[in-house]
């Protein structure tokens, strides 16, 4: 079977005053997956994440998704054409509903203008009806529907996650890029979070994950790439990689036998 | 939502006391309430700006200042009716808000804050200097007031049902601006300016659009201004009023209603005040400082509850 790349991302090489965080990346990503990038902690994983989002620009390389190069385009602009995110510090905002911190998500499909907003015509109210309606829909498949009128600051840890991931989902992404959607989360919302996972991927969004509970990825990941150091060090399936002398020296240095990674 | 239709009552009380008000006290008062709603159009614009975008203004004066002049100038140079000229005066005024966006891009708070304070000084220069257009020192006289068939608006008491009918729009814009796509991106940018794009909002146009808005109500407000009292001089626009936009937005929570409420009320407080002679700014600040505490204790305590 041949599968179509979505996103490519070749020989992307991005310093920090002379740090380089990340060295000669080369990742393919295919239509459909999903993708754990995992790593020690300073191995650059969240810094190839920004690369892609547009917050950072490499010094090198080029990011190709969906067939086009998108290196230089700015962030919003790639979220418009279908790159969501979620964040490993917890970005949602406490001046507004979880409702309307979802809705923010569809910014990106919807259009209509300032006029169009003081006034109520035009195609104000049948965007605004769509948002909500789709923000209810994704907010019912999440199970998140009966916190939608609370605030953040209401909300434990775990849910926060599961509201920033409906947050990048009704942004109706081809790909959504998860830093370490599992941090902080008890065994069971892990659980449920990898039934949303699995959710998206019947969505046919892609996902990319990064994150460092290993029996999380096993469970979730199709494709696993390691990084050490800013640059990739195996890449395959679960097994594969976790049996690789590189990737357990890597995670617990030298002289440790294979069975501790698992 | 019992408790949010009582609050509805009040706010249509307190409407209906507003349109009544004007009819039992005298014209001097009415006068002042005048002043006071806009003040509350300026005020309503640093809900947007300060409230919701969280861009720090302290030269919102600029703009009013720019809308009276660019009204007095058109106005009397031109043949053209005053309506037409206090649009002109909002629209100018978007204009040199957008202008003053632009730095936005990359300064924040403080920063940001003095830019603002920078633009409103080279506006006053301006004004006392380019003599030939503004008048200089001495101003513009004989700005035709606004009028309907036999009413004339630079009387007090009609220009408070015309100033009270465009407050009234304006709530209700900054009401629905805030329950939309743009006012969702705006709380976006004023809570995290480096994740926003990443969630789709171009934060430049957002901010753009803060300044371009409140700078319209800004000289939306300043060209009535200008054919309400028919003489503008450059001593009327100074640095304190801006600070006093600030604070009132501030004190108001960023809620609109509350804001011009609080702007009228505020502006009422140095007459109310005037019995104390050369103490009143005192006991103003006094006022100015209740309130604020009172404000920042309701935050706190609301932070407490959760």
């Amino acid at each position: 079977m041949d599968k179509k790349i979505i996103l490519k991302a070749q020989n992307i090489t991005k310093k920090f005053s002379g740090l380089v965080a990340v060295n000669k990346m080369n990742v393919e990503i295919y239509d459909g997956e999903r993708h754990a990038i995992i790593g020690p902690n300073g191995s650059g994983k969240t810094t190839f994440i920004n690369v892609i989002t547009g917050f950072y620009t490499p010094e090198e390389g080029q990011v190709i998704f969906d067939g086009q190069d998108i290196t230089l385009d700015k962030s919003y602009d790639r979220t418009k054409k279908g790159i969501s995110r979620t964040f490993q510090n917890i970005r949602l905002f406490d001046d507004m509903s979880i409702e309307e911190n979802i809705a923010l998500g569809m910014h990106v499909n919807s259009d209509y203008n300032l006029l169009e907003t003081i006034l109520h015509v035009g195609r104000y109210k049948k965007q605004e009806k769509e948002i909500f309606d789709y923000v209810h829909k994704v907010s019912e498949d999440l199970k998140i529907k009966d916190i939608l009128k609370q605030n953040v600051s209401e909300l434990p840890y775990g849910k926060r996650r599961i509201v920033e991931i409906a947050r990048g989902l009704v942004a109706k992404p081809k790909i959504i890029l998860l830093d370490e959607p599992a941090a902080g989360m008890n065994n069971k919302e892990v659980l449920e979070l990898a039934d949303i996972i699995r959710y998206i991927s019947d969505s046919k969004i892609t996902v990319i994950l990064i994150e460092h509970n290993m029996d999380f990825v096993k469970d979730i990941s199709n494709t696993v790439t390691v990084m050490e150091s800013g640059a990739k060090i195996a890449e395959g399936d679960f097994d594969t990689v976790s049996s690789n002398p590189q990737v357990i020296e890597a995670y617990l240095g030298k002289g440790v036998k294979r069975n501790a990674v698992n | 939502m019992i408790k949010n239709r009582w609050k509805n009552i009040i706010v249509y009380i307190m409407l209906l006391a507003m349109l009544i008000v004007p009819l039992i006290i005298n014209k001097y008062m009415v006068m002042v309430l005048d002043l006071g709603l806009l003040v509350a159009i300026v005020v309503l614009g640093m809900v947007v700006l300060v409230g919701f975008t969280g861009q720090l203004s302290l030269g919102q004066v600029a703009y009013y200042a720019i809308g009276s002049y660019a009204a007095g100038i058109l106005c009397t140079r031109f043949p053209i009716s005053p309506w037409i000229g206090i649009l002109f005066a909002g629209f100018v005024g978007m204009l040199f808000g957008i202008l003053v966006g632009i730095p936005a891009f990359n300064l924040n708070g403080p920063f940001l804050a003095i830019i603002t304070i920078g633009f409103f000084e080279i506006v006053k220069i301006l004004l006392i200097n380019l003599q030939d257009l503004t008048g200089g020192p001495f101003g513009l006289m004989g700005i035709p007031s606004l009028k309907i068939g036999p009413i004339d608006f630079s009387q007090p008491l009609p220009f408070f049902y015309l100033v009270m009918f465009i407050m009234i729009l304006v709530i209700v814009s900054v009401i629905r601006v805030r329950k939309s796509r743009i006012g969702r991106a705006m709380i976006s940018v004023m809570n995290d300016e480096v994740a926003s794009p990443m969630l789709g909002v171009n934060v430049r146009k957002v901010k753009l659009v803060s300044f371009g808005f409140s700078a319209f109500l800004a000289g939306l407000a300043g060209g009535l201004y200008a054919v309400f009292t028919g003489y503008i001089v450059p001593d009327a626009y100074t640095f304190s009023e801006s600070a006093l936009y600030l604070s009132m937005s501030v004190v108001s929570g960023f809620n609109a209603i509350l804001a011009s409420v609080v702007a009228v009320f505020l502006n009422m407080l140095p007459e109310a005040l005037r019995a104390l002679k050369e103490y009143y700014l005192l006991f103003f600040s006094i006022a100015l400082l209740i309130f604020v505490m009172l404000s920042a204790w309701k935050q706190y305590k609301s932070n407490n509850e959760n």
